[in-house]
């Protein structure tokens, strides 16, 4: 439990990063997940998707959840890619 | 098994009787593996609590991806979609076990870095008494220009490192909702601090 305790300057140092880098208009959660499986695929073909869809990767670097969720999926993707299941 | 098009998923799953029968059976073991193969980096994929635990998320799971069958665009392959709506299921479940020993009260009172003292490690009285007003002005900044839900969120999410799944969860509120009144309150955040000739590097700078 304690662990998850960040010490006090490096959360305020999130909150400062997470303002800094926030834009005017952001495309949201239910666009990101729309796209998340398009994505997972052009990522796992080697393809950069920050100049491609540059506000779904600025999404990413916000949004923990949707990030961690485009992992997981390369994470299935590639390993299938060494192995006979789809 | 049998090798299927994305509109012979599309057709077996929506089908009657036992085409769909067999599609789903044919399914199933794709996304178990999926998550066998993808959740690695989250829990012990090869101990013994994983299958039953990827078995309640994959039928979760099938439950979803058979009432949204309409939604799949096809701009990927079908079970890569599949796969995205059974690792949405299994994430949100797993950060909510995470989070579960933590009350939103103790967060909102422990997480807030405005209460605490910095003089005890400040190197002299002028340097505390600095940050001391830097913090004053930053809690400032949030108590004036947000509203209790979006001070609430700055609390738990990016202060204190919630997920936004869980956040959204524990504040009645659909994840999308709370992105976009997150995004509200971090803009506001960010004019008032150009307004006021604030930059992050110049507040950090202030407890360096
Ligand atoms: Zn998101």
């Amino acid at each position: 439990m304690d662990e998850q305790l960040l010490p006090a300057l490096q959360r305020l140092e999130n909150m400062l990063n997470m303002i800094t880098a926030t834009e005017e208009d952001e495309c949201d959660c239910a666009y990101v997940d729309d796209v998340m499986d398009e994505i997972a695929e052009l990522m796992a073909q080697g393809v950069d998707i920050a100049p491609l869809m540059p506000a779904v990767y600025h999404h990413l670097q916000l949004c923990d959840c949707c990030h961690a969720e485009v992992d997981v999926l390369l994470n299935i993707l590639e390993s299938a890619e060494t192995n006979t299941t789809p | 098994m049998q090798q299927r098009t994305n509109d012979e998923w599309l057709a077996d799953l929506g089908a009657i009787g036992p085409a769909r029968e067999d599609a789903i059976a044919d399914l199933r073991p794709i996304l178990l593996d999926g998550l066998r193969r993808g959740l690695t980096n989250w829990v012990n994929t090869s101990g013994p609590e994983f299958a039953p635990m990827a078995e309640d998320f994959v039928q979760e799971a099938l439950l979803k991806i058979l009432a949204n069958l309409e939604t799949f665009a096809g701009r990927s392959k079908f079970t890569t979609w599949a796969h995205k709506i059974t690792v949405r299921v299994a994430l949100t479940e797993l950060r909510r076990k995470r989070w579960q020993d933590r009350s939103l009260d103790d967060m909102l009172s422990a997480e807030s870095p405005f209460s605490r003292s910095f003089a005890a490690d400040t190197p002299t009285p002028e340097r505390a008494t600095e940050r001391t007003e830097m913090m004053a002005h930053l809690e400032q900044i949030i108590t004036e220009e947000l509203t209790d839900k979006q001070r609430e969120a700055m609390l738990l999410v990016p202060i204190g490192g919630m997920p936004m799944s869980e956040a959204a969860d524990r504040m009645g509120m659909k994840r999308n909702a709370l992105y976009k009144l997150l995004h509200d309150a971090r803009l506001r955040v960010k004019k008032r601090l150009e307004e006021d000739g604030l930059s992050a590097e110049s507040i950090l700078a202030t407890f360096r």
